[in-house]
């Protein structure tokens, strides 16, 4: 058993996880860049190690240095975060290699899952509700892709087996534009992820994204801890979350939820994990599973008054689950908005000096964040600064609760998105709940006078 | 510190995937670095912090002229298309109105830094991997 993490992450998200760690009586090593020197979470660990120059290749996703920094601090083991390797499986196995705990799942896992296809395959044999299409490599003769197109129906969707987050992938609208559509996504699929196999689903039209979020220990028990919206995204990028999914009904999410659960004791899986779906006219398909912890885990703490990330330490730790799945009751609604360091019209990056940061308080109000008046957003990272997270007995409560915290929250020095959070929160679509996954877009287009 | 403890330290860093290292034991530090797969060892004197390899470059004064070229964002300011590829535009160049001199990169996103009017390229502001200001010259046209 460990009694002393490295965090081999920066910003919000390893603050999140010191938090945890100290929560627990654990003590922390903080691995960052010579950018992240002056952030002030690397001054409050209990042992800070500078990895590498900014350049993240060189520093947060040097494996060697993490190693080093591991074995020299004497850390027991390696939180990877989100982003970075934190999926990375390869990783995981050197780790582990070394005598580590690498907190998360098995590489075997981190693997299966990173290929789409067999993801596709290990969901459907435990009985979760995939996209229409085959979860087999697609053949590469012409005639036997258009039967195969042809039995899903159009429009349909090529996939990279390499892909995910919304990377690598053609939507096809009839048989004319099919075999050049993936002449094309083979390409770019060898180019961006090393694999050129595809495969191909029905192309849905107007889905939200709906996740479940699961919580698993190394002795075969599995639960999930509800579900998470997460419909509003800009270039296939989180804006805006909310728990549970506005107007689905529970006991829908209960049977898709007890199937994730299934899943995860069929693979063994350990540790916390997401598996993202597309839901539409009630009905929900498996698209990937994320085998990490998710920028968006706030949102389900809130509502269901777990620590997520103490959990999943605690997995690491090989400790047994005490929940029980009835032990999840779910109360109210959470909502979280991203606060980045962009022009909220633009979407340019805003890096540079934050001359005055107040955030917001109060009765169901939370901030993860790890700015602080001073500190200088680097223009080598993620644009994310902050994540304001708010609770309510109900949805209209949680959104009343975030127009508050909005109005509270200042940055001087930067622009942020916080102007667009808060005129999101005043579009009545949103406000009705159960926007579709391209909402965002268009009221963005439709908005914008060009 | 001995010449033997930094023969040891050269093949330690030989053999790993690092392609720094540095330590400090009392009043010296020694830093060693790998370049194209030799390592180099540069040994400092106290209180001395290390000094990375600095290519060598033509940099100009930077102070602000109106033909000046400049910075639309603060980021990594990149001379080149790619790691070990050409330049964009070396001084003397003639360039046209529109034509890219530089990648600014911010936050994994890159914006191209374009020249409004055609012009001669006739000092080049700051270096290749550098922290730029937004504002802060980077191109001098003549």
């Amino acid at each position: 058993m460990f009694d002393k993490v490295l965090i081999a992450n920066r910003g919000e998200i390893a603050l999140r996880i010191q938090r945890a760690c100290h929560g627990l009586g654990i003590q922390t090593v903080v691995v960052h860049s010579e950018a992240d020197r002056h952030a002030h979470y690397v001054q409050n660990a209990d042992q800070a190690l500078c990895i590498g120059p900014a350049s993240p290749t060189r520093s947060y996703l040097n494996q060697a240095a993490l190693l080093f920094a591991a074995k020299v601090s004497g850390a027991q083991a390696i939180h990877p975060g989100y982003g970075f390797l934190s999926e990375n499986a390869g990783f995981a196995e050197r780790i582990e290699a070394a005598g580590l705990t690498f907190i998360g799942p098995s590489a075997a896992c981190i693997r299966t899952m990173g290929d789409k296809v067999a993801a596709k395959r290990a969901m459907r044999e435990a009985g979760v509700p995939c996209v229409p299409g085959p979860d087999s490599v697609m053949p590469t003769d012409d005639a036997s892709i258009q039967t195969i197109a042809r039995e899903i129906g159009y429009p349909v969707i090529v996939k990279a087996a390499g892909g995910g987050g919304g990377r690598g992938m053609r939507v096809v609208k009839e048989e004319g534009e099919l075999l050049d559509a993936i002449a094309l996504t083979r390409e770019e699929a060898r180019l961006a992820f090393g694999n050129p196999e595809l495969y191909i689903e029905k192309f849905l039209g107007h889905p939200r994204h709906v996740e479940i979020q699961v919580l698993c220990d190394a002795h075969g028990h599995a639960i999930w801890l509800g579900c998470r919206d997460c419909s509003l995204q800009r270039r296939h990028q989180k804006v805006l979350e909310e728990a549970p999914a506005p107007g689905i009904d529970p006991e829908l999410i209960a049977k898709v939820g007890e199937r994730c659960a299934v899943a995860c004791r069929q693979i063994g899986y350990r540790g916390v994990g997401t598996f993202e779906f597309l839901y539409e006219d009630g009905e929900f398909f498996f698209i990937e599973m994320n085998t990490r912890l998710q920028v968006e885990h706030p949102v389900t703490e809130m509502t269901t008054g777990i620590d997520i990330v103490q959990q999943q330490l605690r997995m690491a730790r090989g400790e047994m689950l005490e929940l029980r799945q009835q032990d999840v009751q779910l109360n109210g609604h959470s909502l979280e908005c991203r606060i980045n360091a962009e022009d909220p019209v633009t979407f340019m990056p805003t890096p540079g000096l934050i001359q005055r940061w107040e955030v917001p308080g109060g009765f169901g109000v939370r901030v993860d964040s790890h700015v602080t008046t001073g500190y200088r957003v680097p223009p080598y990272y993620d644009s994310m600064v902050a994540k304001v997270i708010t609770h309510g007995a109900t949805r209209d409560e949680a959104m009343a609760r975030m127009r508050l915290a909005l109005s509270e929250l200042v940055v001087e020095g930067i622009s942020t998105n916080i102007s667009l959070h808060r005129d999101i929160l005043d579009d009545p679509a949103f406000c009705a709940g159960g926007v579709d996954i391209h909402h965002l877009e268009r009221w963005l287009q439709q908005r914008s006078p060009t | 510190m001995d010449s033997e403890r930094i023969k040891g330290l050269i093949d330690l860093l030989a053999e790993s995937d690092l392609l720094e290292l540095s330590l400090t034991e009392g009043d010296s530090t020694i830093r060693l670095f790998k370049q194209a797969g030799k390592v180099v060892a540069t040994e400092l004197a106290a209180d001395h912090s290390s000094i990375p390899p600095v290519e060598s470059a033509k940099v100009a004064t930077p102070s602000i002229a109106a033909s000046d070229i400049k910075a639309s964002l603060y980021g990594v300011l990149h001379l080149t298309p790619a790691a070990g590829e050409a330049p964009f535009v070396a001084v003397g160049d003639q360039v046209e109105a529109g034509q890219t001199l530089a990648v600014l990169e911010a936050m994994k996103m890159f914006h191209p830094v374009k020249v409004k009017t055609a012009g001669q390229v006739t000092a080049i502001l700051a270096q290749s991997g550098a922290e730029v200001e937004a504002g802060q010259s980077l191109f001098r046209l003549g």
